[in-house]
């Protein structure tokens, strides 16, 4: 599959990127020979419903009870941010508009 | 036929479709066992899962896929017996994972309808679809100038999106509308339908059409709408703002944008220009959602009665009028209450009238409304019922009612031993009221005279005079009675 600079150039303000012109060339050339490999993925036939259903347990999705379990998980990954108001207990970012 | 939507917008038509997110009311998110409560300290309500750490399993809350079930059900959907979530791939501070774990092409149910009454007219509006999805966190942009503050409690808290099809011809449709809707949702207790929190939002996509051409015009997704009152509001603003540009002989942008209440007026949503690109894929973390036809069936057994079927139950089962029946049944728990009185003995009409006035009054002042369904009531549905038993057989008045009432929301006594000991029941003694009767006539003998000659309004006057002499307690049909056969000289 080809993939043209438009394309990276439209993937990275999906994602918020910045990319130097030398990186957009570069990652052209990456997403070009990844995508080439899923192409020769697809031509495997696979047989079924579709992605996800080959192979499992009849069932389908696993489901869990209706049950709060706490974390303290925001005790340790607070601190580990980049910015944050340990005070209010909030993480801080750029502000983002709207 | 009057159509309002005719003289308002001349040639243009309005075609309005909703999308609506309810939370669904489950202890724990979607996707893990953090809690859903409202109103906790930041962050407090997150675990690797909706923090979005590396190495972390999204598990399915089986409540959660089942309060969607239901209201697939209620609302006449089919549920697929095979869906799948997929990712919504975007990025935002409040979204940590940079994808929201939502339902695409295999949704979880389409089909169904809510009909619903709306500006005098019998009106349907078909459902595209009802999906399941985890709702983002919160980003606050007061405060400090160049930053926001992330909080992702509700990162993860399980939503249901309801999409109904471009059905909606007018603002108020919409908002009767989504008011059916809410109530369906609280009648199925899946939701608590509380939009000041956000457990109810709502998002509209607005077009105008020249009227009679059956294609559509290019709509806008209007956002940020917190009542009912800002739902119509924000899409008749947003359809004037749509005819203004179009006649100016503008074109309408296909954008998103933000209702702001203060002024009144719809904004393009900057941020989200782009974002309709949202790469959706199947999410391999979970395996596709089966739902077998026995278990579909067995969580319909437990649909309730939905107000709709309840509603013209009440007018025939109880000869309820229609308005009664219909403000009766806007809550579960209310005409819960309503059955729970009839079925102690209360005669239907006179419990209508009193649940609707005195009940009511006195859960809106203590403010029990608030809750998604009343657990103890001012007064017990029995103790209700006896009431009205007591002014059926006479035993007091309507208007001595009021103050047993009263006497019974402060001390919680029987009525029956509270009209005992207060010797508050009702004087039908013919002779003691022909007595109290001849002391008032005697004692104003002018005014009698001047009803004989014709100022029929005394009446009013004389049957006030009795009623002090009684202390209220006389039989009001009888002392009318009495009084009309003495003042005509009986």
């Amino acid at each position: 599959m080809a993939v043209t600079l438009e394309d990276v150039d439209h993937v990275a303000r999906l994602a918020r990127l910045g990319l130097a012109d030398e990186e957009r060339h570069a990652l052209r050339a990456d997403l070009e020979s990844i995508l080439g490999y899923v192409d020769l993925l697809r031509e495997l036939e696979i047989p079924g419903e579709g992605p996800g259903v080959e192979g499992l347990p009849e069932d389908g999705c696993r489901e869990r009870l209706d049950e709060v379990r706490q974390s303290q998980a925001a005790d340790l990954v607070l601190p580990a941010a980049p910015t944050v108001d340990l005070e209010g207990r909030f993480f801080r970012v750029p502000k983002v508009l709207d | 036929m009057n159509d309002p939507t005719h003289a308002r917008w001349g040639d243009w038509e309005p075609v309005i479709g909703l999308e609506v997110h309810a939370q669904m009311r489950t202890s724990s998110k979607l996707f893990c066992g953090c809690s859903t409560t409202f109103g906790a300290a930041p962050n407090a309500n997150t675990c690797p899962v909706c923090l979005g750490l590396p190495g972390v399993l999204p598990v399915l809350n089986g409540r959660a896929l089942e309060f969607a079930i239901l209201t697939a059900l209620a609302t006449g959907c089919t549920v697929a017996e095979l869906s799948r979530f997929a990712r919504k791939n975007y990025f935002y501070p409040d979204l940590p994972k940079g994808y929201q774990i939502s339902m695409y092409d295999e949704p979880l149910a389409v089909g169904g309808h809510i009909d619903f009454n709306s500006e005098g007219a019998r009106t349907q509006v078909r459902l595209t679809r009802i999906h399941m999805e985890e709702d983002a966190g919160k980003s606050i942009h007061d405060g400090a100038e160049r930053e926001s503050l992330v909080d992702l409690n509700r990162a993860g808290v399980p939503l249901m999106e309801i999409v109904s099809e471009p059905d909606l011809r007018t603002p108020a449709e919409a908002a009767d509308y989504l008011r059916t809707l809410r109530m369906i949702l609280q009648y199925l207790e899946v939701c608590d339908g509380n939009m000041d929190e956000g457990s109810l939002r709502c998002d509209a996509n607005v077009s105008v059409r020249k009227r009679g051409s059956d294609t559509l015009g290019t709509r806008t997704e209007t956002k940020n709408m917190n009542s009912f009152r800002s739902v119509e509001r924000a899409i008749e603003v947003e359809i004037e703002r749509q005819i203004e540009v179009l006649e100016g002989g503008g074109t309408i942008r296909q954008e998103t944008r933000l209702w702001d209440a203060d002024r009144e007026q719809t904004a393009p949503m900057r941020s989200k220009e782009d974002a309709h690109d949202y790469r959706y894929f199947p999410e391999p973390d979970l395996a596709p959602v089966r739902v077998t036809p026995a278990r579909i069936a067995a969580i319909g057994a437990g649909l309730p009665e939905l107000p709709e079927a309840r509603r013209t139950r009440f007018e025939t089962a109880h000869g309820l009028s229609t308005y009664d029946a219909e403000v009766l049944t806007t809550r579960r728990d209310l005409a819960d209450y309503f059955e729970a009185a009839c079925a102690a003995g209360g005669a239907p009409k006179t419990l209508a009238n009193w649940i609707l006035t005195e009940v009511w009054r006195i859960v809106r002042e203590r403010r029990l409304d608030d809750a998604l369904r009343i657990e103890i009531w001012p007064i017990s549905a029995a103790a209700l019922a006896a009431l009205v038993s007591l002014i059926e057989d006479r035993t007091i008045s309507g208007k001595i009612a009021k103050t047993v009432f009263e006497e019974m929301l402060t001390t919680g006594e029987a009525p029956a031993a509270i009209v005992e000991q207060r010797g508050l029941r009702q004087v039908s003694d013919e002779g003691a009221l022909t007595a109290a009767i001849d002391a008032v006539l005697a004692a104003h003998p002018d005014k009698v005279a001047e009803f004989r000659a014709g100022k029929e309004k005394l009446l009013g006057f004389f049957v006030g005079g009795v009623m002090k002499t009684t202390g209220g307690k006389g039989n009001p049909a009888l002392v009318n009675q009495i009084l009309a056969r003495r003042l005509a000289g009986g």
